[in-house]
Protein backbone atom coordinates (compact mmCIF):
# COMPACT_ATOMS: atom_id res chain seq x y z
CA UNK A 1 0.00 0.00 0.00
CA UNK A 2 1.45 3.41 -1.27
CA UNK A 3 1.32 6.63 1.34
CA UNK A 4 1.62 10.13 0.55
CA UNK A 5 2.57 13.02 2.33
CA UNK A 6 0.24 15.81 2.42
CA UNK A 7 2.75 18.46 3.38
CA UNK A 8 3.72 18.72 -0.38
CA UNK A 9 0.10 19.80 -0.94
CA UNK A 10 -0.56 21.64 2.36
CA UNK A 11 2.93 23.52 0.92
CA UNK A 12 1.27 24.79 -2.08
CA UNK A 13 -1.85 25.75 -0.94
CA UNK A 14 -0.85 28.25 1.60
CA UNK A 15 2.41 29.57 -1.02
CA UNK A 16 -0.76 29.85 -3.50
CA UNK A 17 -3.06 31.40 -1.17
CA UNK A 18 -0.39 34.02 -0.09
CA UNK A 19 0.02 34.68 -3.68
CA UNK A 20 -2.93 35.11 -4.72
CA UNK A 21 -3.83 37.18 -1.98
CA UNK A 22 -0.39 39.50 -3.14
CA UNK A 23 -1.61 39.47 -7.21
CA UNK A 24 -5.09 40.49 -6.05
CA UNK A 25 -3.80 43.60 -4.55
CA UNK A 26 -1.44 44.25 -7.60
CA UNK A 27 -4.49 43.48 -9.59
CA UNK A 28 -6.69 46.12 -7.98
CA UNK A 29 -3.89 48.62 -7.03
CA UNK A 30 -3.88 48.53 -11.44
CA UNK A 31 -7.19 48.93 -11.72
CA UNK A 32 -7.16 51.32 -9.51
CA UNK A 33 -4.67 53.57 -11.03
CA UNK A 34 -6.81 53.23 -14.81
CA UNK A 35 -10.13 54.37 -13.15
CA UNK A 36 -8.63 57.18 -11.66
CA UNK A 37 -7.30 57.92 -15.37
CA UNK A 38 -10.59 58.12 -16.67
CA UNK A 39 -13.56 57.92 -14.77
CA UNK A 40 -15.78 58.56 -17.25
CA UNK A 41 -14.84 55.67 -19.20
CA UNK A 42 -17.86 52.81 -19.14
CA UNK A 43 -15.00 49.80 -19.88
CA UNK A 44 -12.63 51.44 -17.24
CA UNK A 45 -15.41 51.24 -14.45
CA UNK A 46 -16.83 47.96 -15.73
CA UNK A 47 -13.07 46.60 -15.72
CA UNK A 48 -12.71 48.11 -11.94
CA UNK A 49 -15.99 46.56 -10.59
CA UNK A 50 -15.13 42.97 -12.01
CA UNK A 51 -11.52 43.42 -10.32
CA UNK A 52 -13.07 43.93 -7.01
CA UNK A 53 -15.46 40.93 -7.73
CA UNK A 54 -12.40 39.05 -8.26
CA UNK A 55 -10.20 40.56 -5.29
CA UNK A 56 -12.89 39.88 -2.59
CA UNK A 57 -13.08 35.88 -4.14
CA UNK A 58 -9.06 35.57 -3.25
CA UNK A 59 -9.38 37.33 -0.07
CA UNK A 60 -12.35 35.04 1.18
CA UNK A 61 -10.73 31.78 -0.93
CA UNK A 62 -7.44 32.71 0.61
CA UNK A 63 -7.83 33.71 4.00
CA UNK A 64 -10.06 30.31 4.19
CA UNK A 65 -7.28 28.25 3.16
CA UNK A 66 -4.87 29.90 5.62
CA UNK A 67 -7.13 30.19 8.69
CA UNK A 68 -8.24 26.22 7.79
CA UNK A 69 -4.44 25.47 8.02
CA UNK A 70 -3.51 27.59 10.99
CA UNK A 71 -6.57 26.26 12.90
CA UNK A 72 -5.42 22.63 12.34
CA UNK A 73 -2.30 23.10 13.03
CA UNK A 74 -2.84 24.59 16.43
CA UNK A 75 -4.97 21.49 17.04
CA UNK A 76 -8.32 24.04 16.82
CA UNK A 77 -9.99 22.03 14.06
CA UNK A 78 -13.56 22.40 16.10
CA UNK A 79 -12.97 25.81 15.28
CA UNK A 80 -12.52 25.50 11.89
CA UNK A 81 -15.62 23.14 11.46
CA UNK A 82 -17.63 25.76 12.64
CA UNK A 83 -16.01 28.71 10.37
CA UNK A 84 -15.63 26.43 7.52
CA UNK A 85 -19.41 26.88 6.26
CA UNK A 86 -18.94 30.55 6.78
CA UNK A 87 -16.15 30.71 4.60
CA UNK A 88 -17.20 28.35 1.96
CA UNK A 89 -20.84 30.29 1.91
CA UNK A 90 -18.94 33.33 1.45
CA UNK A 91 -17.17 32.11 -1.50
CA UNK A 92 -20.43 31.06 -3.16
CA UNK A 93 -21.84 34.38 -2.72
CA UNK A 94 -18.04 36.21 -4.67
CA UNK A 95 -18.61 33.26 -7.43
CA UNK A 96 -22.17 34.68 -8.05
CA UNK A 97 -21.20 38.21 -7.89
CA UNK A 98 -18.50 38.04 -10.41
CA UNK A 99 -21.04 36.24 -12.66
CA UNK A 100 -24.04 38.95 -11.78
CA UNK A 101 -20.70 41.66 -12.70
CA UNK A 102 -19.81 39.17 -16.32
CA UNK A 103 -23.66 39.44 -17.60
CA UNK A 104 -23.02 43.28 -18.14
CA UNK A 105 -19.90 42.89 -20.05
CA UNK A 106 -22.18 42.76 -23.23
CA UNK A 107 -23.95 45.79 -22.58
CA UNK A 108 -20.61 47.64 -21.68
CA UNK A 109 -19.37 45.96 -25.05
CA UNK A 110 -22.50 47.27 -27.13
CA UNK A 111 -22.20 50.73 -25.43
CA UNK A 112 -18.79 51.37 -26.32
CA UNK A 113 -18.95 50.30 -29.14
CA UNK A 114 -22.22 52.24 -30.43
CA UNK A 115 -20.22 55.30 -28.33
CA UNK A 116 -17.00 54.92 -30.71
CA UNK A 117 -19.56 54.78 -33.81
CA UNK A 118 -21.10 58.21 -32.41
CA UNK A 119 -17.57 59.64 -31.92
CA UNK A 120 -16.67 58.58 -35.44
CA UNK A 121 -19.72 59.99 -37.30
CA UNK A 122 -19.21 63.02 -35.37
CA UNK A 123 -15.54 63.51 -36.23
CA UNK A 124 -16.70 62.98 -39.87
CA UNK A 125 -19.51 65.67 -39.88
CA UNK A 126 -17.49 67.91 -38.13
CA UNK A 127 -14.40 67.36 -40.54
CA UNK A 128 -17.00 68.04 -43.59
CA UNK A 129 -18.46 71.41 -41.92
CA UNK A 130 -15.79 72.11 -41.24
CA UNK A 131 -14.68 71.86 -45.25
CA UNK A 132 -18.43 73.54 -45.78
CA UNK A 133 -17.26 76.58 -44.34
CA UNK A 134 -14.25 76.74 -46.05
CA UNK A 135 -15.67 76.42 -49.28
CA UNK A 136 -18.65 78.91 -48.53
CA UNK A 137 -16.06 81.00 -47.50
CA UNK A 138 -14.65 81.14 -50.30
CA UNK A 139 -17.63 81.32 -52.53
CA UNK A 140 -18.19 84.26 -50.32
CA UNK A 141 -14.93 85.89 -50.56
CA UNK A 142 -15.51 85.50 -54.90
CA UNK A 143 -18.30 87.29 -54.95
CA UNK A 144 -17.33 89.96 -52.48
CA UNK A 145 -14.33 90.40 -55.02
CA UNK A 146 -16.41 89.84 -58.32
CA UNK A 147 -19.55 92.94 -56.78
CA UNK A 148 -17.23 95.38 -55.67
CA UNK A 149 -14.68 95.33 -58.82
CA UNK A 150 -17.55 95.60 -60.65
CA UNK A 151 -19.36 98.43 -58.82
CA UNK A 152 -15.50 100.15 -59.04
CA UNK A 153 -15.88 100.05 -62.56
CA UNK A 154 -19.18 101.03 -62.51
CA UNK A 155 -18.78 104.13 -61.06
CA UNK A 156 -15.61 104.96 -62.87
CA UNK A 157 -15.98 103.82 -66.11
CA UNK A 158 -18.40 107.27 -67.21
CA UNK A 159 -16.25 109.93 -65.83
CA UNK A 160 -13.12 108.08 -66.99
CA UNK A 161 -14.36 107.57 -70.84
CA UNK A 162 -15.94 111.44 -70.75
CA UNK A 163 -12.10 112.91 -69.81
CA UNK A 164 -10.36 110.55 -72.05
CA UNK A 165 -12.68 111.27 -75.19
CA UNK A 166 -12.19 114.92 -74.26
CA UNK A 167 -8.56 114.52 -73.68
CA UNK A 168 -7.72 112.65 -77.39
CA UNK A 169 -10.00 115.59 -79.07
CA UNK A 170 -7.81 118.24 -77.44
CA UNK A 171 -4.66 116.60 -78.02
CA UNK A 172 -5.81 116.15 -82.28
CA UNK A 173 -7.01 119.89 -81.97
CA UNK A 174 -4.29 121.55 -80.07
CA UNK A 175 -1.28 121.93 -82.60
CA UNK A 176 0.18 125.30 -81.59
CA UNK A 177 0.57 124.23 -78.12
CA UNK A 178 3.89 124.98 -76.28
CA UNK A 179 6.16 121.84 -76.26
CA UNK A 180 5.79 121.90 -72.97
CA UNK A 181 1.58 121.57 -72.74
CA UNK A 182 2.07 118.84 -75.44
CA UNK A 183 4.22 116.90 -72.89
CA UNK A 184 1.65 117.37 -70.32
CA UNK A 185 -1.17 116.28 -72.14
CA UNK A 186 1.05 113.39 -73.43
CA UNK A 187 1.07 112.39 -69.82
CA UNK A 188 -2.24 113.23 -69.31
CA UNK A 189 -3.50 110.68 -72.13
CA UNK A 190 -1.67 107.85 -71.04
CA UNK A 191 -2.42 108.00 -67.37
CA UNK A 192 -6.02 107.80 -68.68
CA UNK A 193 -5.34 105.09 -71.00
CA UNK A 194 -4.00 103.40 -67.80
CA UNK A 195 -7.24 104.10 -65.87
CA UNK A 196 -8.98 102.90 -69.01
CA UNK A 197 -7.50 99.38 -68.68
CA UNK A 198 -8.13 99.11 -65.03
CA UNK A 199 -11.49 98.97 -65.82
CA UNK A 200 -11.59 96.57 -68.03
CA UNK A 201 -9.83 94.44 -65.95
CA UNK A 202 -12.27 95.13 -62.93
CA UNK A 203 -15.04 94.19 -65.44
CA UNK A 204 -13.06 90.96 -66.54
CA UNK A 205 -12.73 89.87 -62.21
CA UNK A 206 -16.34 87.96 -62.74
CA UNK A 207 -15.27 86.12 -66.10
CA UNK A 208 -11.97 85.40 -64.39
CA UNK A 209 -13.90 83.66 -61.35
CA UNK A 210 -14.90 81.31 -64.61
CA UNK A 211 -10.84 79.73 -64.30
CA UNK A 212 -12.11 78.07 -60.71
CA UNK A 213 -13.99 75.76 -63.01
CA UNK A 214 -12.39 72.52 -63.06
CA UNK A 215 -13.20 68.65 -63.65
CA UNK A 216 -16.16 67.74 -60.88
CA UNK A 217 -17.22 64.02 -60.68
CA UNK A 218 -20.73 64.87 -60.23
CA UNK A 219 -21.46 61.56 -58.61
CA UNK A 220 -19.35 61.89 -55.85
CA UNK A 221 -20.00 65.39 -55.17
CA UNK A 222 -23.65 64.27 -54.97
CA UNK A 223 -22.65 61.45 -52.58
CA UNK A 224 -19.92 63.94 -50.32
CA UNK A 225 -23.48 65.96 -50.16
CA UNK A 226 -26.21 62.95 -49.11
CA UNK A 227 -23.84 61.95 -46.59
CA UNK A 228 -23.55 64.99 -44.69
CA UNK A 229 -27.31 65.31 -44.26
CA UNK A 230 -28.15 62.00 -43.95
CA UNK A 231 -27.67 62.18 -40.35
CA UNK A 232 -30.02 64.73 -40.67
CA UNK A 233 -32.85 63.08 -42.43
CA UNK A 234 -32.81 59.84 -40.21
CA UNK A 235 -33.18 62.42 -37.05
CA UNK A 236 -36.55 63.01 -38.60
CA UNK A 237 -37.37 59.86 -39.66
CA UNK A 238 -36.85 60.74 -43.20
CA UNK A 239 -35.73 57.66 -45.71
CA UNK A 240 -32.81 59.18 -47.79
CA UNK A 241 -31.51 56.96 -50.78
CA UNK A 242 -28.94 57.81 -53.32
CA UNK A 243 -28.78 56.07 -56.63
CA UNK A 244 -25.80 57.11 -58.89
CA UNK A 245 -25.46 56.58 -62.47
CA UNK A 246 -23.39 53.58 -63.89
CA UNK A 247 -21.01 55.77 -65.24
CA UNK A 248 -18.99 58.57 -64.07
CA UNK A 249 -21.04 62.06 -64.70
CA UNK A 250 -17.30 64.62 -64.71
CA UNK A 251 -18.16 67.70 -65.74
CA UNK A 252 -16.28 71.62 -65.94
CA UNK A 253 -17.21 73.33 -62.86
CA UNK A 254 -16.71 75.09 -59.89
CA UNK A 255 -16.44 72.47 -56.81
CA UNK A 256 -17.11 74.84 -53.71
CA UNK A 257 -20.65 76.50 -55.27
CA UNK A 258 -22.31 73.16 -57.23
CA UNK A 259 -21.88 71.81 -53.33
CA UNK A 260 -23.45 74.54 -51.83
CA UNK A 261 -25.97 74.07 -54.45
CA UNK A 262 -26.61 70.06 -53.68
CA UNK A 263 -26.79 70.81 -50.00
CA UNK A 264 -29.33 73.48 -50.17
CA UNK A 265 -31.56 71.50 -52.27
CA UNK A 266 -30.77 68.08 -50.48
CA UNK A 267 -31.88 70.47 -47.21
CA UNK A 268 -34.91 72.06 -48.24
CA UNK A 269 -36.23 68.40 -48.84
CA UNK A 270 -35.83 67.75 -45.60
CA UNK A 271 -37.24 70.44 -43.82
CA UNK A 272 -40.23 69.76 -46.42
CA UNK A 273 -40.57 66.31 -45.11
CA UNK A 274 -41.77 64.58 -42.22
CA UNK A 275 -41.32 60.86 -40.72
CA UNK A 276 -42.28 58.35 -42.95
CA UNK A 277 -41.01 60.60 -45.64
CA UNK A 278 -38.80 59.84 -48.44
CA UNK A 279 -36.07 61.50 -50.56
CA UNK A 280 -34.65 59.75 -53.44
CA UNK A 281 -31.74 61.15 -55.25
CA UNK A 282 -30.59 59.44 -58.43
CA UNK A 283 -27.82 60.65 -61.09
CA UNK A 284 -28.39 60.00 -64.82
CA UNK A 285 -26.41 60.81 -68.33
CA UNK A 286 -29.09 62.37 -70.42
CA UNK A 287 -28.58 63.68 -73.80
CA UNK A 288 -28.27 67.31 -72.67
CA UNK A 289 -25.43 66.25 -70.00
CA UNK A 290 -25.20 65.07 -66.58
CA UNK A 291 -28.66 65.21 -64.56
CA UNK A 292 -29.88 64.90 -61.10
CA UNK A 293 -32.96 64.39 -59.60
CA UNK A 294 -34.48 64.80 -55.99
CA UNK A 295 -37.76 63.13 -55.71
CA UNK A 296 -39.69 62.73 -52.46
CA UNK A 297 -43.22 62.21 -51.01
CA UNK A 298 -43.67 65.43 -48.63
CA UNK A 299 -46.44 67.93 -48.68
CA UNK A 300 -45.41 69.29 -51.89
CA UNK A 301 -45.54 73.08 -52.95
CA UNK A 302 -49.05 75.05 -53.60
CA UNK A 303 -48.68 76.38 -57.40
CA UNK A 304 -49.27 80.18 -56.31
CA UNK A 305 -45.99 79.59 -54.86
CA UNK A 306 -43.81 77.92 -56.86
CA UNK A 307 -44.13 80.53 -59.75
CA UNK A 308 -42.53 82.28 -57.09
CA UNK A 309 -39.90 80.25 -55.81
CA UNK A 310 -36.84 81.72 -57.31
CA UNK A 311 -37.49 84.80 -56.88
CA UNK A 312 -35.26 86.81 -54.44
CA UNK A 313 -36.73 87.24 -50.91
CA UNK A 314 -39.48 85.14 -51.58
CA UNK A 315 -40.23 82.78 -48.89
CA UNK A 316 -43.14 81.32 -46.76
CA UNK A 317 -41.07 80.16 -44.09
CA UNK A 318 -40.82 82.71 -40.72
CA UNK A 319 -37.00 83.65 -40.67
CA UNK A 320 -36.01 82.36 -43.72
CA UNK A 321 -34.50 84.42 -46.20
CA UNK A 322 -35.42 83.62 -49.48
CA UNK A 323 -32.13 84.24 -51.27
CA UNK A 324 -31.26 80.34 -51.27
CA UNK A 325 -33.24 78.86 -54.16
CA UNK A 326 -32.47 82.35 -56.28
CA UNK A 327 -28.83 81.43 -55.49
CA UNK A 328 -29.50 77.96 -55.95
CA UNK A 329 -30.07 78.77 -59.57
CA UNK A 330 -27.69 81.72 -59.80
CA UNK A 331 -24.88 78.91 -59.30
CA UNK A 332 -26.90 76.73 -61.83
CA UNK A 333 -27.25 79.22 -64.49
CA UNK A 334 -23.27 80.23 -63.79
CA UNK A 335 -22.64 76.49 -64.98
CA UNK A 336 -24.91 77.27 -67.99
CA UNK A 337 -27.27 74.83 -66.77
CA UNK A 338 -31.07 74.41 -66.19
CA UNK A 339 -32.82 73.73 -62.47
CA UNK A 340 -36.88 73.16 -62.68
CA UNK A 341 -39.17 72.11 -59.55
CA UNK A 342 -42.21 70.31 -60.47
CA UNK A 343 -44.96 69.03 -57.89
CA UNK A 344 -45.31 65.20 -58.39
CA UNK A 345 -48.96 63.99 -59.74
CA UNK A 346 -49.47 61.58 -56.35
CA UNK A 347 -47.46 63.55 -54.08
CA UNK A 348 -44.20 65.40 -53.22
CA UNK A 349 -41.92 67.43 -55.47
CA UNK A 350 -39.02 66.52 -57.93
CA UNK A 351 -36.41 68.87 -58.38
CA UNK A 352 -34.64 68.62 -62.00
CA UNK A 353 -31.15 69.70 -62.14
CA UNK A 354 -29.22 69.54 -65.84
CA UNK A 355 -26.07 70.49 -65.60
CA UNK A 356 -23.97 70.55 -69.23
CA UNK A 357 -20.37 68.51 -69.12
CA UNK A 358 -18.63 71.64 -70.58
CA UNK A 359 -15.67 69.05 -71.06
CA UNK A 360 -14.49 70.35 -74.56
CA UNK A 361 -14.04 74.23 -73.53
CA UNK A 362 -12.04 72.37 -70.19
CA UNK A 363 -9.79 70.51 -72.52
CA UNK A 364 -9.34 73.34 -75.12
CA UNK A 365 -8.07 75.87 -72.49
CA UNK B 1 -83.83 51.22 24.34
CA UNK B 2 -82.86 50.04 21.32
CA UNK B 3 -80.90 46.42 20.81
CA UNK B 4 -77.62 46.74 18.41
CA UNK B 5 -78.09 45.17 15.63
CA UNK B 6 -75.35 43.66 12.69
CA UNK B 7 -75.80 45.38 8.90
CA UNK B 8 -76.22 42.12 6.53
CA UNK B 9 -73.21 43.45 4.34
CA UNK B 10 -71.12 43.60 7.47
CA UNK B 11 -71.89 40.35 7.87
CA UNK B 12 -71.33 38.82 4.80
CA UNK B 13 -67.90 40.69 4.36
CA UNK B 14 -66.93 38.55 7.68
CA UNK B 15 -68.29 35.35 6.60
CA UNK B 16 -65.74 35.75 3.28
CA UNK B 17 -62.89 36.48 5.34
CA UNK B 18 -62.98 33.67 7.64
CA UNK B 19 -64.12 31.40 4.74
CA UNK B 20 -60.76 31.80 2.85
CA UNK B 21 -58.38 33.12 5.41
CA UNK B 22 -58.71 30.03 8.49
CA UNK B 23 -57.49 27.60 6.04
CA UNK B 24 -54.37 29.28 5.85
CA UNK B 25 -54.20 30.35 8.77
CA UNK B 26 -54.69 26.73 10.45
CA UNK B 27 -51.89 25.51 8.08
CA UNK B 28 -49.38 28.24 9.52
CA UNK B 29 -50.38 26.74 13.25
CA UNK B 30 -50.16 23.47 12.89
CA UNK B 31 -46.18 23.06 13.54
CA UNK B 32 -46.14 19.25 12.12
CA UNK B 33 -46.67 20.86 8.66
CA UNK B 34 -45.17 23.59 8.49
CA UNK B 35 -44.66 24.50 4.78
CA UNK B 36 -44.06 27.94 4.85
CA UNK B 37 -39.87 27.38 5.51
CA UNK B 38 -37.79 24.56 3.65
CA UNK B 39 -35.44 23.20 5.43
CA UNK B 40 -31.82 23.40 4.82
CA UNK B 41 -29.80 20.15 4.69
CA UNK B 42 -25.76 19.79 4.92
CA UNK B 43 -25.34 18.75 1.00
CA UNK B 44 -27.11 21.61 -0.13
CA UNK B 45 -24.23 23.97 0.72
CA UNK B 46 -21.65 21.88 -1.41
CA UNK B 47 -24.72 22.09 -4.31
CA UNK B 48 -24.92 26.13 -4.43
CA UNK B 49 -21.15 25.62 -4.26
CA UNK B 50 -21.02 23.58 -6.93
CA UNK B 51 -23.47 25.90 -8.74
CA UNK B 52 -21.55 28.69 -8.23
CA UNK B 53 -18.36 27.25 -9.81
CA UNK B 54 -20.58 26.26 -13.18
CA UNK B 55 -21.72 29.90 -13.16
CA UNK B 56 -18.33 31.38 -12.56
CA UNK B 57 -16.81 28.62 -14.95
CA UNK B 58 -19.75 30.14 -17.40
CA UNK B 59 -19.15 34.14 -16.37
CA UNK B 60 -15.55 33.63 -17.30
CA UNK B 61 -15.78 31.82 -21.09
CA UNK B 62 -18.81 34.51 -22.21
CA UNK B 63 -16.01 37.08 -20.79
CA UNK B 64 -13.01 35.13 -22.47
CA UNK B 65 -15.34 34.71 -25.78
CA UNK B 66 -17.10 38.58 -26.36
CA UNK B 67 -14.11 39.59 -25.83
CA UNK B 68 -12.02 37.44 -28.80
CA UNK B 69 -15.17 38.23 -30.86
CA UNK B 70 -14.81 42.29 -30.22
CA UNK B 71 -12.07 44.56 -31.30
CA UNK B 72 -10.90 44.72 -28.01
CA UNK B 73 -9.13 41.23 -29.36
CA UNK B 74 -6.63 43.43 -31.53
CA UNK B 75 -5.17 44.55 -28.06
CA UNK B 76 -2.48 42.43 -26.78
CA UNK B 77 -3.75 43.50 -23.30
CA UNK B 78 -7.18 42.37 -23.88
CA UNK B 79 -6.02 38.98 -25.26
CA UNK B 80 -4.15 38.36 -21.66
CA UNK B 81 -7.30 39.31 -20.06
CA UNK B 82 -8.62 36.96 -21.93
CA UNK B 83 -6.40 34.00 -21.28
CA UNK B 84 -6.45 34.73 -17.93
CA UNK B 85 -10.50 34.49 -18.10
CA UNK B 86 -10.05 30.80 -19.52
CA UNK B 87 -7.53 29.61 -17.01
CA UNK B 88 -10.14 30.98 -14.24
CA UNK B 89 -12.80 29.08 -16.18
CA UNK B 90 -10.66 25.91 -16.28
CA UNK B 91 -10.04 25.97 -13.01
CA UNK B 92 -13.42 26.35 -11.67
CA UNK B 93 -13.73 23.00 -13.94
CA UNK B 94 -10.65 21.39 -11.96
CA UNK B 95 -12.46 22.68 -8.51
CA UNK B 96 -15.72 21.32 -9.27
CA UNK B 97 -13.81 18.14 -10.03
CA UNK B 98 -11.75 18.05 -6.70
CA UNK B 99 -15.25 18.82 -4.64
CA UNK B 100 -16.72 15.37 -6.35
CA UNK B 101 -13.51 13.94 -4.91
CA UNK B 102 -13.03 15.44 -1.75
CA UNK B 103 -17.00 13.61 -1.81
CA UNK B 104 -15.85 10.32 -3.12
CA UNK B 105 -13.08 10.04 -1.05
CA UNK B 106 -12.93 7.44 2.19
CA UNK B 107 -11.97 9.45 5.44
CA UNK B 108 -10.15 6.00 6.38
CA UNK B 109 -7.64 6.95 3.47
CA UNK B 110 -6.12 9.76 5.87
CA UNK B 111 -4.11 8.80 8.31
CA UNK B 112 -2.26 10.46 11.19
CA UNK B 113 1.59 10.97 10.94
CA UNK B 114 4.31 11.38 13.86
CA UNK B 115 3.37 14.90 14.31
CA UNK B 116 -0.24 13.78 15.23
CA UNK B 117 -1.56 15.34 12.36
CA UNK B 118 -3.85 13.47 10.13
CA UNK B 119 -0.92 14.21 6.85
CA UNK B 120 -1.11 11.27 5.61
CA UNK B 121 -2.84 9.86 2.53
CA UNK B 122 -3.28 6.09 1.67
CA UNK B 123 -3.53 5.85 -1.78
CA UNK B 124 -5.96 2.86 -2.06
CA UNK B 125 -7.49 3.61 -5.00
CA UNK B 126 -7.26 5.78 -8.36
CA UNK B 127 -9.78 8.07 -6.46
CA UNK B 128 -7.07 8.75 -4.02
CA UNK B 129 -4.62 9.69 -6.50
CA UNK B 130 -7.13 11.92 -8.39
CA UNK B 131 -7.87 13.31 -5.12
CA UNK B 132 -3.97 14.83 -4.51
CA UNK B 133 -3.80 16.01 -7.95
CA UNK B 134 -6.51 18.16 -8.02
CA UNK B 135 -5.94 19.49 -4.36
CA UNK B 136 -3.56 21.53 -6.63
CA UNK B 137 -5.52 23.81 -8.35
CA UNK B 138 -3.37 27.06 -7.49
CA UNK B 139 -1.46 25.74 -10.36
CA UNK B 140 -4.55 27.03 -12.31
CA UNK B 141 -5.39 29.42 -10.63
CA UNK B 142 -2.51 31.62 -9.83
CA UNK B 143 -1.36 31.76 -13.92
CA UNK B 144 -5.23 33.14 -14.50
CA UNK B 145 -4.60 36.00 -11.89
CA UNK B 146 -0.83 36.36 -13.04
CA UNK B 147 -2.46 36.91 -16.65
CA UNK B 148 -4.79 39.06 -15.66
CA UNK B 149 -2.67 41.10 -13.43
CA UNK B 150 -0.49 41.23 -16.73
CA UNK B 151 -3.29 42.82 -18.90
CA UNK B 152 -4.19 45.33 -16.52
CA UNK B 153 -0.27 46.37 -15.88
CA UNK B 154 -0.15 46.50 -20.08
CA UNK B 155 -3.23 48.54 -19.94
CA UNK B 156 -2.13 51.27 -17.00
CA UNK B 157 1.13 51.77 -18.75
CA UNK B 158 -0.42 52.53 -22.45
CA UNK B 159 -1.63 56.15 -23.24
CA UNK B 160 -4.67 57.29 -21.67
CA UNK B 161 -6.22 57.03 -25.03
CA UNK B 162 -5.90 53.11 -25.40
CA UNK B 163 -5.87 51.80 -22.63
CA UNK B 164 -9.24 49.91 -21.48
CA UNK B 165 -11.20 52.04 -23.95
CA UNK B 166 -11.70 50.91 -27.79
CA UNK B 167 -10.87 54.34 -28.88
CA UNK B 168 -7.66 53.18 -30.62
CA UNK B 169 -7.99 49.40 -30.90
CA UNK B 170 -5.17 49.06 -33.35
Amino acid sequence: MTHISLYPLWGIDIVGSLAMLFLSSLCLRQVLILYKRDREDALNTYLMWLIIALFVFCIFRSLGHLVKHLLVFSDHSDIWARIAPLSGGLNTVTFVVIFAVTLFFRNVLIFMNRMTSDRVRIETTSRQLLSLNQDIESVVSDRTRAEMALNLAHEIRNPVMIIGGLLRRMYRTASDESEQGQKYQQEIKHQIDQLESLVAGLEDIQSVSQDHFKTVELNELLRDAVEMVQPEAESKGIEMSYQPSTTKLPLKGNQQYLKVALLHLLRNGIEACSVGNYIKITTELSRQGPLVLIRDDGPGIPKQVLKHIFEPFYSTRDGATGLGLPYVRQIIKEHRGEIRITNNKEKGITVELRIPSHLNELQEK
Amino acid sequence: MTAKTIHLPAMKHLVIFFTFWSPLFLVAVIPTSAFALQTHAAPEGLYVHQIGHVLFAIAMFGFALRIRRSRLNKQKSWRLMSVGAILFALWNGWAFIGHILAMLISKGDFSRGSDGLKSILVLNSPIDVLYYLFKMDHFLCFPALLFIYLALKRMTAQPADSAGSEKNPQ
